[in-house]
């Protein structure tokens, strides 16, 4: 990662609330993306996006991935990503990272975590996913 | 995926598919009738008796006929499936859907015939009513790809989400819960069906403490055989001495192995051609393949069918119990080995 | 057989317009009930009587007619043709990244990121070709991906000819390879060549089976004396109530049970009759293991008579529908 880049990481949360919001493992199909753009290490802006693609037919992963994509996404911090969703944004030269050993993390803890370098970077499906 | 469900909570939905990590075996063989389900019903009534915690699915979900073998009375002279269920102690019962399909606005159609002449739909689900001068859709072909909707000059179609099936939950004398799948007639969408059976399963397992699934797969390698071996533990192969069942088998074995998950194989009815069970267990081994265990041909096996016991319960034959408590052990062990792994 | 030539051949539009050779479904609901073995033996059965036979196999994802017949799709006699669906293919040279290709896709099977030119993730795609209609600047050009293959076997018995269609291991879209089968065994320069065209169905009652059903005259169901065959031949049976098409069925290995003539009775209604049984036999075992048809066996026993007594039974259904066939014209002309 360049350092004058700015990175802008998308969270799988489970609701509304910004950074005090739990995040969860499962991509696709999050109920929300909270969105927290980063700049030499400080915290800029905080917004939230609703994921379409949690009420998808199928094609779930892809649709998520498109979606953070629009917004100018590079880097997202999950946990299990399955194999559509890990071409998509491998595709889309997101990053991904992954997750935080404990329970019940927010948004704040995992972008803390993502800050102190805790975090492993992920190159593949993690999770068997949905291929059908 | 839009599950409408009596009493479903989309809280324990999450943290299962986070956190909880359960054992999955899947029971396929290529070819059908070779005692796939047979074979199921009776490793799920061996592990209950050796008090392992499982939870078993029928994935079978267009021919599902493991809950006929786990009912409690005998029901043989009513064998809808639905009612089956409705005898047992049915504990949950929800109508999935998986798939959309076009509705037609016949106040919007201007009659011009364009989603006819142009052929909008790839998949042939649309024919021109001569006497009303609308289109007929045909839902059983369609796809829901929406081209209808997208093209249509008046907006006359819209795209609506259809059941596709019902899943139903049933705790079995034998002490585990039994999931069953079953679609609407002429579905296409067998293999989301799968994928959400094993979804249910999986939160009810996590509920109950249980950590090891078995399933009854679907004949065949399409596309619910797929939903049934992704990301599971270890598959099951049933096969017989045929030519037929061998070509199967190996059509099966290489979108396993492509998968890159580990399987092994019972032989069913061997003494059918014991010339050929030579060969085939020589091919087997000359692969690497684990042969789990095999059955001879029983003139009774097809009772305990009648009679809705698991074969390894009704038979009470002292060899064919033992190999299937051999078999399920193997299957127990490869769980603890799994768990070891991911611990360390 | 190109995916656009499909089109153009619609399958509804073939039956339509023809009144000959009658076409015959085997089909059953459960798994390894003896469909191919009853096929397979039917087809040779008419041969014998000097029809002309096309036997197609849509059991796709486990196509056995040929290896019941003692045969290999790996002979020089056969030809075989790749079936394809259609995938967009992006030209970039008219591609401007608007994206309305992603919106309009059902199975998110297109990406297209900020300035970036769209692209596939392949084994999503079902083929349905909206994301080339609704393309506003007609960069959308039609690629081909392979699904499955077709092989024809010509004479794999005096008299036979064998059409086969097999999914590729992995891939999804099976009931496109039925439709293609289909479509290809009714169009009228294929029909005119048999007298009689018997197909193969898969197991269970999902859209692959109910095509079949709906493109046959006579629907042929096997099953066997257990629950388990009665409960997926219900559903067979609901399939074939909603389509409004009468059938027949087969009680396979009667004496398996004791249930056979408490079966017969009960599954007996205005939408199925009973047509006959065959027993468990040693000697259908051993022609069965040689890919041998065993109505071919010289021997005497009695499934083979069982199977007799059917087939002249289905040779008396069908002649009407024989009979009504103008001698000089086997096509109806369409309009």
């Amino acid at each position: 990662m360049s350092e004058t880049k700015t990175i802008k990481i998308a969270v799988p949360s489970t609701s509304d609330q910004g950074l005090k919001a739990k995040a969860t493992t499962r991509f696709g199909r999050c109920p929300i993306f909270t969105i927290v753009s980063l700049n030499d290490g400080e915290i800029e802006t905080v917004s939230i996006i609703e994921n379409k693609a949690s009420q998808a037919m199928g094609g779930a992963g892809p649709l998520a991935v498109q979606s953070i994509a629009n917004e100018g996404v590079n880097t997202i911090i999950g946990g299990y990503y399955g194999p559509n969703a890990a071409n998509a944004l491998k595709q889309a030269n997101i990053q991904m990272f992954g997750p935080l050993k404990k329970e019940n993390a927010t948004v704040a803890e995992l972008i803390d975590a993502f800050l102190k370098n805790e975090l492993e970077e992920i190159n593949s499906a993690t999770s068997p996913g949905h291929r059908y | 995926m839009n599950v409408k469900s009596i009493s479903e909570s989309h809280n324990t939905q999450q943290q299962s598919e986070e956190t909880y990590k359960i054992f999955t075996v899947t029971v396929i063989s290529g070819k059908g009738g070779v005692g796939k389900t047979s074979i199921t019903s009776s490793l799920a009534y061996v592990l209950a008796q050796q008090n392992r915690q499982i939870i078993v699915a029928d994935a079978d979900v267009d021919a599902p006929n493991l809950a006929i073998l786990f009912t409690p009375e005998n029901s043989y002279n009513n064998i809808e499936h639905s009612e089956i269920l409705e005898k047992s102690r049915e504990t949950h019962k929800q109508t999935v859907q998986t798939s959309e399909k076009a509705e037609f606005i016949p106040e919007k159609c201007t009659h011009c015939k364009q989603c006819i002449d142009q052929e909008f739909c790839s998949f042939d689900a649309l024919s021109w009513d001569e006497n009303k001068k609308i289109p007929i859709i045909d839902v059983v072909a369609c796809e829901g790809c929406k081209a209808c909707q997208l093209l249509c000059p008046s907006h006359s179609f819209q795209i609506n989400p259809v059941n596709s099936g019902t899943i139903t939950t049933i705790m079995t004398d034998y002490g585990f819960p039994l999931i069953s799948g079953e679609t609407i007639l002429g579905s296409q969408t067998s293999g989301k069906m799968v994928t959400e059976l094993r979804k249910i399963a999986e939160v009810q397992a996590k509920q109950e403490n249980r950590d090891f699934l078995l399933m009854d797969g679907p004949p065949g390698i399409g596309c619910p055989v797929l939903a049934a071996i992704t990301g599971v533990d270890f598959i099951v192969f049933v096969t017989e001495p045929t030519t037929a069942a061998l070509h199967d088998i190996n059509r099966a074995i290489s979108i396993v192995k492509s998968f890159n998950i580990p399987f092994g194989i019972i032989i069913n009815k061997k003494d059918m051609n014991l010339e050929m069970y030579s060969e085939l267990t020589a091919f087997f081994k000359q692969k690497g393949y684990e042969i789990l265990g095999s059955f001879p041909i029983n003139s009774r096996w097809p009772y305990a069918i009648v009679s809705q016991e698991p074969i390894a319960k009704f038979l009470e034959d002292q060899e064919i119990l033992q190999e299937f408590e051999a078999i399920a052990e193997k299957l127990w062990n490869k769980r603890e080995n799994c768990k070891e792994i991911i611990e360390n | 057989m190109t995916y656009n030539s499909l089109k153009k051949e619609s399958i509804t539009q073939n039956i339509a317009n023809r009144s000959f050779p009658p076409i015959i479904a085997v089909t059953g609901g459960k798994g390894g009930t003896g469909k191919t073995l009853v096929a397979t033996n039917l087809a040779v059965a008419f041969t014998q009587s000097n029809s002309r036979v096309l036997l197609v196999d849509c059991d796709v994802e486990n196509p056995n007619t040929f290896i019941l017949l003692g045969k290999s799709l790996e002979n020089k006699l056969v030809s075989s043709q790749p079936i394809d669906i259609f995938i967009p293919k992006f030209n970039k040279e008219k591609c401007v990244k608007c994206g309305i290709c992603q919106k309009g896709c059902y199975r998110h099977a297109i990406l297209q990121f900020p300035e970036h030119y769209p692209s596939l993730m392949e084994h999503l795609c079902s083929g349905c070709q909206v994301c080339q209609r609704i393309c506003p600047h007609d960069a959308i050009e039609a690629g081909a991906r392979q699904i499955g293959t077709k092989y024809f076997i010509p004479n794999a018995f005096e008299n036979l000819d064998l059409l086969v269609g097999e999914l590729t291991p992995s891939e999804a879209l099976s009931a496109f390879i039925v439709e293609n089968l289909i479509s290809q065994a009714t169009t009228p320069e294929i029909m005119n060549q048999y007298d009689i065209i018997i197909i193969d169905s898969a197991p269970g009652a999902h859209c692959d089976v109910e095509k079949i059903l709906n493109a046959s005259d006579m629907v042929i169901s096997v099953t066997e004396p257990t629950p388990f065959g009665e409960h997926d031949l219900n559903r067979i049976l609901e399939l074939l109530r909603l389509i409004n098409k009468p059938s027949y069925f087969i009680l396979n290995r009667s004496n398996l049970t004791n249930e056979s003539d408490f079966l017969t009775k009960k599954l007996s209604s205005d939408i199925t009759k009973y047509l006959g049984n065959i027993e468990v036999d040693k000697t259908i075992m051993e022609d069965y293991a040689k890919g041998k048809p065993f109505v071919q066996d010289s021997r005497t026993f009695p499934a083979k008579n069982q199977f007799l007594e059917i087939f002249h039974k289905i040779q008396a259904i069908i002649k009407p529908i024989h009979d009504n066939m103008p001698s000089n014209l086997r096509i109806k002309k369409a309009d």
